[in-house]
């Protein structure tokens, strides 16, 4: 009896899991595909020397960070995959999602502070993970770079 | 080299796969499943192999925690809280407590109680230990019996040669013949090294689990883990037929008949019937295949033995904790 409810508990939990998470991915990429578009015109690059035509522009360091929470049915996918081996595409889109974000966060600041272009971005991932490596952990993505701001004449 | 006018727009599907998530997880997961159970079953199979050449002397260890006469579980199953030595002679004891105070009385009947069942318990031992030079059990090997306070009608074998009855047990048999039946088999299990088996399977079982779960999910290692208990710590149908027929033939080495052996499992048939679908997924023989067993084995027999055999009756003590359990049960 005890291990039937414990199996009901993990299948629902399997199943909001799949369920929520499923409806947050495709809800948060849309986001990521208008926010790219309207963003599309201040340029991220990672060059480390700014160009001979930014010799007279500010420059201001900005970033974007994010945090994006693992689903259960995530962490099962990937703990099956991890007995097998291959890419844990499970994973793999939380990533893309959250590195995506960090730079739309950046470039929306650039844009508060007048900049076009963002140069020398650089990125870092943690992980926030919830119980000392047990159950359910999120990643941390944040990406900075240095915006360059024409100055007013 | 030109800047960029405007960000690029990069390709989807280069970093996260488009692929859906339910695709991979049911490949996964019925891949992980079925290789699973493969692994499990060839380790069964080896367990059922190699299990028996492990020493008995371990598996007596494994089940001696302060001594045999101090397990734990009979200070679960009695209520002891007086040194049984305390109290040697009942009948003593029983008198004195009449003109005693009730808390007294109540003493002295856990006391007599308790002599009545060490009794019922030696008488068991001495049973079994003529049904085992009957059986050819080898000599390494020695049976604990334990009576248990259980009504319910039981009886089981564990690591060790450990074996419980149940009063309820006791009340359910007329003859010592059946009581024998039931006992020489909880023996076959022990000399076939049933107990043994059953748990090399479950550990090696829960060895399993724990390294495929390797701590992660919790909840899916508490799943596995119970139902593989469940299943696998019990014995097999065939390890049932193996034990009936063992205990058949030690009953005929015995006694020089089967009469009385069908007795329990016929009372059980009338009492609860046989449990039709159940049986298939049930670990013993269904009952009443086990009654057309023993008949079929005593027709077999009786062409050398034309008269119908006397039974043996119980012994004394036994007969005594009997009728003390029909006392308890009706007032």
């Amino acid at each position: 009896m005890e291990a039937l409810i414990q199996l009901g508990i993990f299948t629902f939990l399997l199943f909001a899991g799949f369920v929520f998470g499923r409806r947050a991915e495709k809800k948060h990429y849309r986001s990521i595909f208008e926010r790219e578009d309207r963003f599309r015109h201040i340029v991220v690059t990672n060059e480390k020397v700014p160009s001979p035509e930014f010799i007279q522009h500010d420059f201001t360091m900005v970033a974007g960070n994010v945090v994006i929470s693992v689903d259960y049915f995530k962490v099962v996918s990937a703990g099956l995959r991890s007995l097998v081996g291959g890419r844990i595409s499970a994973y793999e889109s939380l990533l893309d999602r959250a590195r995506r974000e960090a730079v739309l966060r950046m470039q929306e600041q650039a844009q508060a502070a007048g900049a076009q272009t963002v140069i020398n971005t650089k990125f870092e991932t943690s992980r926030v993970s919830g119980n000392a490596g047990q159950g359910i952990g999120s990643m941390e993505v944040l990406a900075y770079g240095t915006a360059l701001i024409p100055r007013r004449a | 080299m030109t800047r960029l006018a405007q960000n690029p727009r990069i390709p989807e599907g280069i970093n996260a796969s488009e692929e859906h998530p339910l695709k991979e997880f049911a490949l996964l997961f019925v891949g992980v499943a079925l290789s699973l159970v493969l692994l499990v079953v060839i380790l069964s199979v080896m367990a059922q192999q190699l299990a028996p050449y492990i020493p008995f002397r371990w598996e007596q260890q494994l089940t001696q925690f302060n001594g045999p006469t101090d397990a734990p579980w009979e200070d679960l199953s009695t209520d002891r809280d007086e040194p049984v030595a305390e109290s040697a002679d009942g009948t003593a004891t029983a008198d004195r407590a009449v003109e005693s105070t009730t808390a007294d009385a109540k003493h002295a009947a856990q006391a007599a109680e308790q002599i009545l069942k060490q009794q019922a318990q030696e008488s068991l031992q001495a049973l079994v230990a003529s049904l085992a030079v009957s059986m050819a059990i080898p000599s390494e090997m020695s049976f604990q019996l334990h009576l248990l306070d259980d009504p319910a009608p039981n009886a089981f074998a564990t690591l060790g040669g450990h074996i419980f009855v149940t009063q309820g047990l006791l009340a359910a048999v007329s003859s010592e013949n059946a009581l024998a039946m039931v006992l020489a088999h909880e023996m076959a299990h022990v000399k076939f090294r049933h107990p043994i088996q059953a748990m090399s399977r479950g550990a090696l079982l829960q060895l399993i689990i724990t390294m495929v779960s390797g701590g992660q999910g919790v909840a899916l290692n508490g799943v596995l883990g119970q139902t593989g208990l469940l299943t696998l710590l019990s014995f097999n149908r065939d390890m049932e037929r193996e034990s009936d027929a063992a205990a058949m033939a030690g009953l005929a080495q015995h006694y020089g008949h089967l009469a009385g052996a069908d007795e329990f499992f016929s009372e059980v048939l009338a009492r609860h019937g046989d449990a039709g679908w159940r049986a298939a997924f049930e670990t013993h023989p269904g009952t009443q295949e086990r009654v057309d067993a023993i008949a079929a084995r005593m027709k077999l027999m009786r062409t050398n033995t034309e008269t119908s055999q006397p039974l043996t009756p119980l012994a004394e003590s036994l007969l005594a904790i009997k009728a003390q359990g029909e006392q308890d049960a009706s007032p």
